[in-house]
């Protein structure tokens, strides 16, 4: 054996020492190493994503008494029951500024036009989380005063230019109208027997929270229910709403 | 012919000077030590990334389990925050998709030609793509059913509200400029005479008008006005708020009266 072969054999001898060395001891610890590593990332990750929570949890809870005045004030658009005398009040009260006569309101839709009797089907049609509980009213005035009166129907629940919504009543979506004469014996009950009196019959539909649902989810002004589930319709608190506590501090 | 080694001796013996006498053992043996320190460096390297990794991920976790935690015992004020959210939403796209019927009467008052009178209207929203038709009042009645069992508003974006006007004209050429006049109406899109009768001709088409109450020679007309689809309402993202009213904002100041016998304006 030449000096040659000696020296190639001892290096390969050597290389497959180092090569042995590294596959069974260098390269699992370096692979492991890269695990660990995956795994830290993986960790950071989730400590990013439970801290952005986190911070919604703590906004959420910044924003709760905006919240909670923004669904008292809801309440009395969309109350949780039908509140019919509400309702009835709101109108009367509504025709008292112009010179208009309340004459009635029926429950569901009346069979006084082809329009309004077909669209009785939407008492139990549910909308957004929402159901709809349809009226029909009969008021007797003047072309303007019955105009001014739809506007101020749909007045009690608008929206602002600026956003927010505006809240003075219920929410009333009107779906026909119907202006016609006053016939002469309807116009000598309400001594008015001007030529310019028309009745007029409005068909509207109301709102109400779905049946179960609370206004308030069972919140109250200092905190929210324990058990506040999510669902924006059907809230499935407690029906009783614990009444608003106000604290007034002298400085 | 014979080879013959042209380097001197002495350089020769130099040569194998570099392998020495161990024969190249000795090089072997310290490219194994060098080689050996070289993968013990990386093998610690490894080991103490990982120990120290190990204990950031185990930071990381007690840190991530705390802030749960944290979030947690928030989270009825989340699920109450977008309950309200989602109503306020859910209301303000029902008022965004409402019609305005004060508006339309205040438009239709506005336009009347002097020379006629409005002896009865019917307007009602029907559904999505509903033209005006010549028998409105039973077009209208399918379309508002079907309009309102299948979607979220009674009156969805995309109905389609359409007036129908009955009265008395002086002459048909008023009968004329009224549906002209009718056009000009904000956000009608289409005005279709329904029928113009004169009270005097034989065909008694006042009745249907008017029920025959029109001066006599006067024509009694009826006119469908459709309105434009009533408009989808815009994405609210997360209204900030709603305001009790204090006093009515709305409302259309009514310029123009409209009488129900036929007086001229």
């Amino acid at each position: 054996m030449t000096l040659r072969d000696r020296l190639m054999l001892m290096g390969i001898t050597l290389l497959a020492v180092l090569g042995g060395v590294w596959y069974l001891g260098v390269a699992p610890e370096r692979e492991k190493a890269a695990k660990v590593s995956a795994e830290v990332q993986s960790a950071r990750q989730q400590l990013a994503s439970a801290e952005a929570q986190a911070n919604e949890a703590l906004s959420a809870q910044a924003r709760y008494a905006t919240a909670y005045t923004s669904l008292v004030t809801l309440g009395q658009a969309v109350p949780a029951s039908a509140e019919t005398p509400g309702l009835i009040y709101m109108l009367d009260k509504a025709t008292h500024k112009h010179s208009i006569q309340f004459s009635s309101i029926t429950n569901g839709v009346s069979g006084t036009s082809s329009a309004s009797s077909s669209s009785s089907s939407t008492t139990a049609a549910q909308s957004a989380g929402l159901t709809q509980q349809p009226f029909t009213f009969v008021f007797t005035g003047s072309f303007v005063d019955l105009s001014k009166l739809l506007g101020q129907l749909e007045g009690f629940t608008v929206l602002t230019s600026s956003g927010p919504l505006q809240v003075s009543g219920r929410l009333l979506t009107v779906d026909s109208v119907t202006l016609a004469p006053t016939t002469s014996e309807a116009a000598s009950t309400s001594n008015k027997s001007k030529s310019s009196e028309l009745t007029g019959t409005i068909t509207a539909t109301a709102y109400v929270l779905p049946a179960g649902s609370s206004e308030l989810g069972g919140a109250s002004a200092s905190g929210p229910a324990s058990g506040q589930s999510g669902s924006a319709g059907s809230s499935s608190g407690s029906s009783g709403v614990t009444p608003a506590l106000v604290k007034a501090t002298t400085p | 012919m014979k080879a013959v080694n042209l380097i001197p001796g002495e350089r020769r013996r130099k040569s194998r000077d570099v392998v020495g006498r161990s024969g190249g053992a000795a090089l072997i043996v310290l490219g194994l030590v060098a080689g050996l320190i070289a993968l013990v460096v990386m093998y610690g390297s490894s080991s103490h990334q990982i120990s120290r990794q190990v204990g950031e991920a185990a930071v990381l976790t007690a840190k991530t389990n705390a802030v749960e935690a944290r979030t947690g015992r928030l989270n009825s004020y989340t699920s109450f925050v977008a309950m309200a959210e989602q109503r306020m939403r859910t209301v303000s796209q029902l008022v965004e998709s409402r019609f305005d019927w004060s508006h339309a009467l205040h438009e239709l008052g506005r336009v009347m030609p002097a020379g006629t009178a409005l002896d009865s209207l019917h307007g009602a929203v029907g559904s999505a793509g509903s033209q005006v038709n010549a028998t409105s009042s039973a077009s209208s009645s399918s379309s508002s059913s079907t309009a309102s069992t299948s979607v979220t508003s009674s009156t969805p974006p995309g109905s389609t509200p359409t007036f129908t006007v009955s009265g008395c004209a002086t002459s048909q050429a008023t009968v004329a400029q009224t549906l002209q006049r009718l056009r000009l109406m904000d956000g009608v899109s289409e005005v279709q005479l329904q029928s113009s009768t004169s009270s005097g001709s034989s065909s008694g088409g006042g009745a249907s008008a008017g029920g025959g109450s029109c001066p006599a020679g006067d024509p009694s007309f009826t006119v469908n006005v459709g309105f434009a689809a009533l408009p989808a309402a815009p994405a609210i993202s997360a209204p900030a708020g709603v305001t009790p009213a204090a006093a009515h904002s709305h409302g259309v100041k009514v310029q123009v009266s409209v009488r129900s016998k036929g007086t001229p304006r």
